[in-house]
């Protein structure tokens, strides 16, 4: 009898070194894909290339957004041209389209420009004047890639697009359900210059975290607190196909398309709702996802993301930036339009 | 017993069976679980339910056949799929999700586009630009616009504490910067030069967006809000008749021949109903106090095929198709992209000088032949053409809104030009050499258009054009924006 306990115990304790083996692994495995929790930590101060000076005879202005498909749309004026430029909180700074800013210009006859068919020497441009609306900005550099793509699956001329470091002289308010954008001057504190305003009223207040002037916050699907970056330049909403599985088993898919991705190897796109989702304790009901590899958006961001929140999402209520503070204040809409 | 348990068991099974069927379409069969993806599938769709499971999940052609012919060995050999059972005619397909490091990723700039593509399923995206056959228009306040030569004059009343008043609309690119209206002492004005035609628009009042008040026509702006809709008219349909009639309706083949909605308004002569009406060729009716009446003013009529007739307007310019000679020809007719190449129906009528025939048209480029004596040629008096052989067809551009140009050498013996107008036809259009520059004037519809030009078989950027994108060649396209329609 004693060898037969003895050997119930040896097998009871290689059983529990297994499973804390197993547990170790998905510890592991947690760790390495969630950054949850840490909102709150102290992070180490970006340097901005460039810090967008807006000028303008305001306290407090609302400027009207234009839509194409989900995009928003600003009018503006740079230098001469006059266009749409893309509101997109997924970028950090200024990016203007090529096809209008090119200084130099390629041979007609160039068979091929290499890869990308970019012309050396014409990655930036330099800017006089930006006008957004009566917001003006001088003297400065922009980066330039070539949108054709865009321009041609929602047919406008796009000048190019802006991420929130162009607004961080301003809290910003959005409201999609108005097509609205309000600048507010703050103060060094972040609060409001303009008295005269009523304070808003905000369902929930989150906590931002800024990396490389883009935000991220905290949602909730399944109980599991993950990590989002906020960005208005996907129409809609995406989460990593690495999250677990009690994470992804919430979600509904209703097709899937496969690309090729980075480094030439197919990459299944999942196409459906989020059933679970939730942020501040306010719960957001079937919103429209994709679910798909984030790694090389991660790779990108030095920070491992668990999703994309895109204007399907901003559509849910009005949001209040508070870039100097890092918060975000969201008043949601009462009725759901679908 | 057996009979009265029966009805209720067949409802019963019948309801169970309809649940399932609905439980297991095709557009709710996916999901994620547990690390898998995975599809219920209902063996009994048919065969468009079939063809929109394997489109909408990407399944391929061959993994569906075996599936729906029930051929299951397939799937026990099978790497990328797992068959179970779920019910008679159940089976649940999954699939490992591809999630660790060794798979894929994609750029933000290809998961943007991926967001994209969904939007443009779910809703059909705004077609730019507007084109109507047909429209009037109803204002609840009369002075709130006007039309007049080709100006056009937008009022807003009130607003008196505005500090800044814009309208913006499908006639200026829907820029909310560069058409202020100025203060007046009841409201505020505008005066805009506008074709005739359809036109979407908004004010914007201290930067919020503000439908027109006074316009009852309105159409979804596809965000929640409304557009207003105005027509600039081209035409003012007159029945100098009738003054003491108590209604009167405009009916016609450009509305579908509505009884109601085209209500004309009262003059001091009779009555009268401003409309923009797209070029082509309509008929119409004046209905008073119930009764339908022709124009007694326009002579023209044109029998319905019942017994009646209807007046007949045509609107829009004239193209005159001359043909030089052919003396000797019985019958010569044309056929082009202009009616849908129908060789019967457009006869060219004998001259002095030759042959010749006239044609309501709407700007564009159009492609043809003619018909002589049952025999298909292109027009030997037109050098204008594309195709070869059997496939060549005569061309002509009707009202073009651009040129395009190529400075001539000696060097250069041919020019064309093709792009996203012709679907990048390989072919192109030919330029024509006239004196030192290669020109082709052509028709382009608002919006974007990408284009290169072919010199001498070699394809290239316009050198007269800044503007360009990237391809996929690395050679770039050359864009151009035409704005007005």
């Amino acid at each position: 009898m004693p060898t037969e306990r003895k050997l119930i115990a040896l097998l009871l304790l290689l059983l529990w070194s297994f499973q804390q083996f197993l547990g170790a692994g998905n510890d592991k495995k947690t760790a390495a894909v969630h950054s949850t929790g840490s909102l709150n930590k102290k992070l180490p101060v970006e340097n901005n290339d460039f810090i967008y000076k807006a000028l303008g005879d305001f306290q407090s202005l609302t400027i009207p957004l234009k839509r194409a498909g989900k995009l928003i749309l600003i009018d503006a004026m740079i230098d001469s041209v006059a266009g749409n430029l893309i509101f997109d909180t997924g970028s950090a700074g200024l990016v203007l389209n090529s096809i209008y800013f090119r200084s130099t210009r390629r041979s007609p006859l160039l068979e091929s420009g290499g890869i990308t068919g970019a012309v050396a020497g014409v990655t930036k441009y330099y800017i006089n004047q930006m006008q957004l609306s009566d917001v003006f900005y001088r003297n400065f550099e922009a980066d330039m890639t070539d949108l054709g793509h865009l321009e041609r699956a929602r047919n406008i001329k796009i000048l190019g697009f802006f991420g929130l470091s162009v607004l961080e002289d301003f809290e910003v308010v959005l409201d999609l359900r108005n097509n609205l954008l309000e600048l507010h001057r703050i103060d060094k504190k972040g609060k409001r210059i303009n008295n005269l305003l009523a304070a808003p009223k905000f369902d929930v207040l989150l906590p931002m975290r800024n990396v490389s002037n883009v935000m991220f916050i905290e949602g909730e699907i399944g109980g599991k607190e993950l990590l989002f970056c906020l960005d208005t330049g996907a129409e809609s909403n995406v989460l990593s196909n690495r999250l677990p599985d009690k994470v992804l088993n919430t979600v509904s898919v209703s097709r899937r398309s496969t690309l090729w991705g980075v480094g030439s190897q197919k990459v299944d796109v999942f196409h459906g709702q989020m059933n679970n989702f939730s942020v501040g304790k306010h719960a957001l009901q079937q919103m429209p996802t994709l679910i798909t590899s984030l790694s090389a958006m991660a790779h990108s961001f030095g920070i491992s993301l668990d999703g994309m929140l895109g204007c399907d999402f901003f559509e849910s209520g009005i949001f209040y930036i508070d870039q100097r503070n890092n918060k975000l204040g969201i008043e949601f809409y009462k009725t759901r339009i679908e | 017993m057996i009979k009265h348990i029966k009805l209720p068991l067949i409802i019963m099974l019948l309801l169970t069976t309809i649940a399932g069927w609905a439980q297991h379409k095709p557009e709710s069969a996916g999901k994620l679980v547990d690390g898998n993806f995975v599809l219920i599938v209902d063996l009994g769709w048919n065969t468009k339910d079939q063809l929109t499971f394997s489109k909408l999940y990407d399944v391929d052609s061959i993994t569906v056949k075996h599936l729906f012919s029930k051929d299951f060995d397939y799937f026990g050999a099978s790497k990328s799929w797992k068959l179970e059972f779920l019910g008679t005619n159940l089976v649940r397909l999954s699939t490992k999700l591809q999630a660790g490091d060794a798979s894929g990723s994609l750029s933000r700039n290809q998961i943007i586009s991926e967001t994209i593509e969904e939007t443009n399923r779910k809703a059909q995206a705004i077609t730019y630009p507007l084109e109507a056959v047909f429209g009037s228009n109803y204002f609840t306040d009369a002075e709130t616009f006007t039309y007049e030569n080709g100006q056009a004059t937008f009022f807003l009343r009130g607003f008196k504490d505005a500090r800044k008043v814009q309208i913006a609309g499908s006639f200026n690119s829907w820029s909310t910067m560069s058409t202020p209206l100025t203060r007046h002492n009841d409201g505020w004005r505008v005066r805009l030069e506008l074709p005739p035609g359809k036109h979407t628009y908004k004010f914007i009042v201290d930067g919020k967006w503000l439908p027109d008040p006074s316009n009852r026509q309105k159409e979804e702006d596809g965000h929640f809000h409304f557009n207003s809709v105005v027509f600039c008219p081209n035409y003012v349909f007159l029945l100098n008749a009738f003054p003491q009639a108590k209604k009167v309706v405009l009916s016609g083949s450009f509305n579908g021949w509505n009884e109601r909605k085209l209500r004309m308004v009262k003059t001091e002569k009779g009555w009268q109903l401003p409309v923009y009406v797209k070029d082509g060729t309509y008929t119409y009716k004046f209905i008073v106090d119930g009764n339908w009446i022709n124009d007694p003013a326009n002579p023209n009529l044109r029998a319905d095929g019942n017994g009646n007739e209807n007046s007949v307007i045509a609107f829009g310019d004239t193209f005159n198709f001359l043909l030089k000679g052919f003396d000797n020809a019985r019958e010569i007719k044309i056929a082009g992209s202009f009616n849908e190449w129908n060789p019967n129906e457009l006869f060219m009528t004998k001259t002095k000088k030759g042959w010749e025939f006239s044609y309501h048209l709407a700007a564009g480029l159009y492609e043809y032949k003619l018909i002589v004596d049952g025999q298909w040629m292109p027009d030997p008096t037109n050098p204008l053409y594309v195709g070869h052989n059997e496939f060549k067809n005569s061309f002509f551009v009707f009202k073009p809104n651009f040129t395009f140009r190529y400075k001539a050498s000696t060097e250069v013996k041919e020019v064309r030009v093709t792009g996203s107008f012709n679907n990048w036809d390989e072919e192109g259009y030919p330029l024509q050499l006239v004196e030192y520059e290669w020109i082709l004037p052509y028709f382009l519809h608002p919006g974007r258009h990408t284009y290169k030009l072919i010199v001498n078989g070699q394809w290239i950027l316009d050198p007269a054009n800044q503007l360009w994108e990237e391809n996929q060649y690395g050679t770039g396209n050359s864009v151009i924006w035409i704005d007005k329609l």
